[in-house]
């Protein structure tokens, strides 16, 4: 091979190296290693140089591959929903199914953390926080004019446990179904 | 499955043929222990898949994260080199099994469908 193909595999690999940055030492040695290993074999089979790294694409991007699969290993392997919410919101801007399972899982989120505050506020000012219902209205927080009656009453404590605990359930479901659709980018 | 001019089926259809190329990687190798390219290469010639090249070692990486294969590097005995040979484990001969099941499913009734 001569010196300056020699050079420009050289800064290649390097590349490669730090895009793989955030992984083990092994496993960044290890994918550095083969992908030198089969580059000098497609080089050997007649392949030019510049071919081979152009099929393999640019090193960041390459390097990106193994990032994604690593980081989507992690997290279904892990089942941590808040590693899957960072996998998934790192791929918004790149995939329709994350950025669907994200808005999904912030209104799932906001619905629960809103309910929380009302029923925080409930156990404030018990008379005036509620569900508050009148013909053509309705209310759910703390009015400053109460209209109509209030529905739920002592209710809203089971029913904020309810919708925190099934906000939580469906917002795993959707993103681990979301993650799983990521896994084979091949 | 085929090979078209419009350039790596992936990249055409990636969500019909994902997770296809994973059976056959896996097939592959329940015969035996091959490396990247050795597997690159029968995956076009014999499984039909044009993979483009920047995409096997990414997804031999995350099988290997999973349990499904593992790997060692070995002096290649004709060129001296070293290469990384991936083998089938128990749990990637068990997924086999069941993602081979699960697609003879589909595909055969998809086909009975589409002869109706």
């Amino acid at each position: 091979m001569a010196d300056d193909t020699a050079a420009e595999l050289k800064i290649y690999l390097r590349r490669l190296g730090w895009g793989l940055a955030t992984l083990a030492k092994s496993d960044r040695e290890d994918i550095v290693n083969e992908t030198r290993e089969h580059i000098l074999d497609r080089v050997d089979q007649g392949a030019t140089l510049g071919a081979v790294l152009a099929a393999l694409g640019r090193p960041e991007t390459y390097a990106r591959r193994f990032l994604d699969e690593a980081e989507i290993v992690s997290a279904l392997a892990t089942q941590r929903p808040m590693t899957a919410l960072g996998a998934i919101v790192r791929r918004v801007h790149r995939s329709a199914t994350a950025g669907l399972a994200f808005v999904l899982v912030l209104v799932l989120f906001t619905f629960a953390g809103l309910s929380v505050v009302v029923c925080v506020m409930k156990l404030l000012d018990p008379s005036r926080v509620g569900l508050w219902i009148s013909p053509g209205n309705f209310f759910f927080g703390r009015p400053d004019q109460p209209h109509g009656r209030e529905l739920l009453g002592d209710w809203i404590y089971p029913l904020t446990i309810i919708a925190v605990a099934g906000a939580w359930f469906l917002g795993r479901l959707i993103l681990f179904w979301a993650l799983r659709d990521q896994r084979p980018r091949n | 499955m085929s090979q078209g001019a419009d350039g790596p089926v992936e990249a055409r259809t990636p969500q019909l043929l994902r997770g296809l190329m994973e059976i056959a990687l896996l097939r592959l190798l329940r015969d035996r222990a091959e490396y990247g390219l050795e597997i690159l290469v029968r995956l076009r010639q014999d499984a039909g898949l044009n993979v483009a090249e920047g995409t096997i070692y990414p997804l031999l990486h995350r099988l290997e994260k999973a349990g499904s294969i593992a790997s060692e590097w070995r002096i290649d005995p004709a060129g001296g080199r070293p290469r990384r040979y991936y083998a089938l484990t128990p749990t990637g001969a068990s997924e086999l099994e069941t993602l081979s099941a699960e697609w003879k499913s589909i595909s055969g009734a998809l086909n009975a469908f589409l002869e109706s």
